[in-house]
């Protein structure tokens, strides 16, 4: 995935966009840890909700099968483990229980939206972090050893690229250039 | 007396024996050290699975009939260009030139063979830690020269890149190891 700061990106965009928006500067990079995470986390939403609606629907129960992949997720259950893992690590940063998942998850517009709910619900606990409490130990969400608000929200904002890696490959297996390498 | 420094010796080897056990247990709670442990997170994945993938599959790309692979990164390629971006990131960081002529984000054609890939990694992945231990919470915010542009960002969010970065190239290249009927080893547990 082609990646540019929000510095580039403010600035290409003042540039196309005429004359009006030319003469906003670009927005400066955030202050804070919050800020940056929610940029991050920004980024990654536009990268797998792209993902995610690139894919045709009849296609959302492929997985490969052309070499090693007995158990693997099928294309829908990483958008359902994305949705679920983001939700819980979300949970744990706010100290509360994350929303149940909704009842029925089985068509694309279902997934899609569960997984927009869940990054929604992630943008509010990052702005839950502040520089007093983002270093104190907490539970964590999974597993038994303390952790930090911090090295969870690091975590919700990096691991998901791990299965945006894998979706990109199931959808060029299906003939679909993703999004984000047009 | 010499059986007191004998059993305070034995006294100082368990305790720290202890203390390092306690320690693995709790969190890191400042800035460099949650960001290694981080990257530690991710290094322990990414360099199993490039050690994987055997020297005659090293250069592995899908087919192009297979689906849209038209100009995709082979797997030496996708180690390479991790390794390149971990070198400029952490340069970045760092304020410096990177210690390895880069010749862009995908390394120096010279790097051809899998051990020569895999230790070009493996030290990209140390410099990148030497990188995230310069940052703290009085220089986390300060604008530094971005690797690809003559624009500045903070090394926050540079460090972010670099902690997302690999996650994004070890999930296609799971996927090419299970084309080649390879289990990715952290996937073996």
């Amino acid at each position: 995935m082609k990646r540019f700061p929000a510095v580039v990106l403010a600035a290409a965009l003042a540039f196309t966009c005429g004359s009006a928006l030319a003469q906003d500067k670009p927005s400066a990079p955030p202050t804070t840890v919050a800020a940056t995470l929610d940029h991050e986390l920004s980024h990654l939403e536009h990268g797998l909700v792209g993902l995610a609606e690139a894919m045709p629907e009849d296609k959302y129960s492929y997985k490969p099968t052309q070499g090693k992949f007995e158990g693997v997720l099928d294309f829908g259950g990483q958008v359902k483990h994305l949705a679920e893992g983001i939700a819980m690590y979300s949970g744990a940063i706010l100290g509360e229980k994350p929303p149940a998942a909704p009842a029925s998850l089985k068509t694309k517009a279902e997934l899609v939206q569960y997984l927009k709910d869940s990054l929604a619900y992630g943008h509010k606990a990052l702005a839950s972090l502040n520089d007093q409490n983002m270093f104190t130990p907490i539970p964590p969400p999974f597993g038994k050893n303390p952790t930090t608000r911090l090295s969870l929200a690091i975590s919700m904002v990096g691991h998901p690229y791990d299965h945006y890696g894998q979706m990109v490959e199931y959808l060029r297996m299906n003939g679909v250039v993703p999004p984000g390498s047009k | 007396m010499k059986n007191l420094a004998i059993v305070l010796a034995i006294a100082v080897v368990l305790g720290c024996s202890g203390m390092a056990i306690a320690q693995d247990k709790a969190p890191a709670t400042n800035v460099p050290d949650i960001l290694n442990h981080s990257l530690s997170s991710v290094e322990s994945e990414f360099v199993p699975a490039a050690e994987a993938m055997p020297d005659d599959k090293f250069d592995f790309a899908p087919a192009a009939s297979s689906g849209e692979f038209k100009g995709v990164r082979t797997f030496a390629q996708q180690v390479k260009h991790v390794a390149a971006v971990n070198y400029m990131l952490g340069g970045s960081i760092l304020g410096e030139k990177p210690p390895v002529d880069l010749k862009g984000e995908n390394g120096p054609d010279t790097i051809k063979t899998k051990a020569d890939a895999v230790k070009f990694l493996k030290d990209s992945f140390a410099y990148a830690h030497k990188a995230l231990s310069s940052i703290n919470q009085d220089n986390i915010h300060g604008l530094v020269q971005i690797p690809w542009g003559p624009e500045k960002d903070t090394r926050a969010a540079l460090a972010l890149i670099m902690l997302e970065h690999p996650w994004d190239h070890y999930g296609q290249m799971v996927e090419y190891l299970r084309m080649n009927g390879i289990v990715p080893p952290a996937s073996r547990k």
